[in-house]
């Protein structure tokens, strides 16, 4: 058999979800003809079905030495990187395909995409557990400290004793020192909750959400009542309820929709920030 | 991936925010949602200083696949449907938003709001003057009505 037959085979049994003798063909016609970047990125396919993230990797590498803008082989590498929990790789390798398909004008649909949301929403999960770890650490070590120096307060209490002080006083004095840690602590503690609660209580704001989808806009139109819709929200309700703005039920038609860049760059900053938004 | 339609999404939404800040009167409860969201029921209370004040009603959504460019279909379920002069003894609901004068930017919210408002607005607890015919008569559901909306004084 040629490279190329090896090759239809093994996209046969791919199709068959046959992984294991797809890959087998694909090394077969690779021994035959190291030279066809195909071969690498449909056995790379392949071991991402198995879920062989090293092996899968590897072979997109070679891909890409034999084509270094190979779009599929980015694609797979950046996928494989993500689900060994490699995010930067793994969101430069999907951002580079996501790139070169444009380039290129080459439709994978929503499938790179859709891939580099779920990288960066996972890369930020990371972060924000390491970032809660840290909190904790802090908080702990600053109660500490404060416990510490209460302590300390207290004992130079003592050492003055020597000198004027009675012991009633000195007892009042140390009333006062606990009264003022414990309000130290109190607060400090109180602080951490209120990060902590922010950051449960995730959400959107309403202002950057469609008044159609009750979602983050992803296009923002303003219309001339001054009311923003996602785009396709809005002339998808032009097309099929009526020619009014939903909200003010004034006349509207589609040729009146404006792009509302500002909104679009509000979005972008907030995505930015925060990358929970980005949904898989 | 695909959501069976794409605006499942703002059904969950809306369920969400009702659940968590809900208004005076108005309450979800998330059992009663199918798990496709396309049925739910709601808990309504008349209004204080209402004809209806302390009166428990239930509503039933029922959200088409083309939700929210269609209106839900809403009517009254359960033991106690309100007398009112636009409210008919099967549950059905003679209300303008719920069929012609529908928008998008409206909500499960917005139509509750709106439910109770029409029966706090009622200064005489009767049926609708054709309830008999009309129950006798009508389909199933009350957006194949051609409803006449002849008085906006309730």
């Amino acid at each position: 058999m040629s490279a190329t037959e090896l090759k239809e085979q093994g996209n046969r049994f791919y199709g068959a979800h046959k992984y294991e003798e797809a890959i087998t063909c694909y090394s077969k016609a690779i021994l035959k003809n190291s030279s066809d970047a195909r071969f690498f990125t449909n056995r790379s396919l392949c071991k991402i079905k198995l879920r062989r993230w090293e092996a899968a990797a590897g072979d997109c590498r070679s891909a890409l030495e034999l084509e270094q803008n190979n779009v599929k082989a980015h694609f797979f590498l950046g996928h494989a990187l993500m689900e060994q929990d490699l995010y930067d790789e793994a969101i430069a390798s999907l951002s580079k395909a996501q790139d070169l398909a444009k380039e290129l004008k080459l439709n994978y649909g929503d499938d790179i995409a859709y891939t580099l949301r779920q990288a960066k929403k996972r890369r930020w999960s990371m972060m924000e557990e390491k970032r809660i770890q840290q909190e904790i650490q802090l908080q702990s070590f600053l109660n500490k400290l404060i416990l510490e120096d209460r302590e300390r307060k207290k004992a130079e209490l003592k050492l003055d004793q020597e000198k004027e002080d009675t012991k009633e006083t000195i007892e009042d004095k140390k009333q006062e020192i606990d009264v003022d840690y414990d309000r130290h602590m109190k607060e400090l503690n109180e602080l951490f909750a209120t990060v902590d609660e922010r950051r449960r209580t995730r959400e959107v704001p309403d202002y950057l959400c469609g008044k159609i989808s009750f979602e983050i806009m992803k296009d923002p139109v303003i219309t001339p009542s001054g009311i923003t819709y996602d785009r396709k929200d809005i002339e998808e309700h032009l097309q099929r309820v009526g020619h009014f703005d939903p909200v003010t039920r004034i006349k509207l038609t589609q040729e009146q929709l404006i792009p509302n860049l500002a909104m679009k760059e509000v979005i972008g900053a907030f995505t930015h920030d925060n990358e929970w938004v980005e949904e898989y | 991936m695909a959501t069976p339609w794409p605006m499942q999404k703002r059904l969950q939404n809306e369920l969400l925010h009702l659940q968590r800040d809900p208004p005076v009167g108005i309450s979800v409860n998330p059992n009663s949602a199918s798990s496709t969201l396309t049925l739910w029921s709601v808990n309504v209370v008349g209004a204080p200083g209402s004809l209806y004040a302390g009166e428990h009603f239930q509503l039933q959504f029922t959200f088409g696949k083309r939700y929210p460019f269609e209106s839900p279909e809403v009517i009254f379920i359960g033991g106690n449907i309100p007398v009112h002069p636009h409210v008919y003894s099967n549950g059905h609901i003679c209300l303008s938003i719920l069929t012609e004068d529908w928008s998008p930017a409206l909500s499960v919210q917005a139509v509750c709001l709106s439910i109770v408002s029409m029966l706090s607005s009622c200064t005489e607890k009767k049926r609708p003057p054709d309830n008999t015919f009309y129950v006798k008569t009508c389909s199933k559901s009350p957006k194949k009505t051609k409803w006449w909306y002849h008085d906006d004084k309730v």
